[in-house]
């Protein structure tokens, strides 16, 4: 596999770095330009997740947790460049650039807190949904909201 | 490097407490630390133990943020200390760490992601068997349970005890 790829690679715009449910083990570093992330791409139920630009890292839990691609990376400005860290080129990335470890951990943290706070949010729509039914009063208009916003979320998963 | 550290601990002995503020993080090179929220006081619980070669403390270090537990020595156990000032360099000569702690972050992430999922199906059917007027199945009394258990135990831990729902994610520790 690693011979088939370049560690850094330039891309036009609105080229594919990687697709969702492909396998590749590394993750990404971006040293230019900027990257789009998106669910179901090119399909009726295409979606933008998230725009990434210099110094971001992205595509970490394909290295790690070597599972299949969740999203598709696009780039979206011609010259984006992307430098590729595998398995076999982790340690020595890291070894030659200890300002990203900080970094990268950073990344990692962040995208943990703020899914803890999305988790914690809809059980707490589940415990006060039961609780407003069990007592026979009127749901808050905090609890109509979130009920809303997050069987949405479910529906357009696409599951 | 060579500006590291190192620590030994009696047995018993509380390496830093839950909410006080330090920029350090410990790898273990010898003994045995347990991981307490509310060490000492009601509500106690060992949250996880930690052998040789496992380190612990680094969430506070990356977050600038108070201890969320407390870490105590179970047995004599040596640690080597490590700074915000060499953090960076710790884990770039040693990757292997990093990976680690990459992969737990990141196992972390895949297995709430996953539950953050179900938790929103479990709404939307929540929302259309109200609407349809239907009784609730099995499932849907199953997850209504489950979700609105981790609620009260994930804000009767904050509250009460002042820890920290992120830390508790982190450990993988959610439903308790």
């Amino acid at each position: 596999m690693k011979d088939t790829y370049k560690e850094i690679e330039t891309y036009k715009k609105g080229q594919v770095i990687f697709r969702q449910g492909d396998y590749e083990p590394c993750m990404y570093d971006i040293q230019g330009g900027r990257v789009g992330i998106y669910a179901d791409y090119e399909t009726s139920g295409q979606k933008f997740l998230v725009e990434l630009k210099e110094e971001q890292f992205f595509g970490e839990m394909g290295l790690i947790d070597d599972c299949p691609r969740s999203a598709t990376a696009v780039a979206l400005e011609n010259g984006t460049v992307i430098r590729r860290i595998t398995e076999d080129t982790f340690q020595t990335y890291f070894e030659e650039r200890p300002a990203k470890v900080l970094m990268v951990m950073e990344h990692l943290s962040r995208r943990l807190r703020e899914l803890t706070d999305d988790y914690m949010k809809v059980c707490r729509t589940i415990a006060e949904g039961v609780q407003t039914e069990e007592s026979g009063e009127e749901k808050s208009g905090w609890l109509k909201e979130h009920l809303k916003k997050f069987a949405g979320v479910y529906r357009n998963s696409g599951k | 490097m060579g500006n590291q550290e190192s620590r030994t601990f009696e047995k018993g002995e509380v390496i830093f407490e839950q909410g006080s503020y330090q920029r350090c993080m410990y790898d273990i090179l010898r003994g045995k630390v347990g991981i307490y929220v509310n060490y000492g006081k009601e509500g106690e619980k060992l949250l996880t133990e930690l052998a040789p070669g496992q380190s612990f403390g680094e969430m506070a270090l990356i977050e600038c943020r108070p201890r969320s537990a407390t870490a105590v020595a179970l047995e004599e156990t040596k640690t080597e200390l490590i700074t915000a000032e060499n953090f960076s360099e710790y884990f770039s000569q040693h990757s292997d760490k990093l990976f680690d702690i990459m992969r737990q972050m990141s196992r972390r992430i895949r297995e709430l992601t996953e539950d953050y999922m179900e938790a929103c199906h479990t709404v939307a059917e929540m929302v259309d068997t109200e609407k349809s007027g239907k009784e609730k199945s099995g499932w849907l009394l199953k997850n209504l349970k489950k979700f609105g258990e981790a609620y009260e135990a994930s804000a009767k831990l904050a509250t009460q005890y002042g820890a920290d729902p992120y830390f508790m994610s982190y450990f993988g520790g959610w439903h308790m």
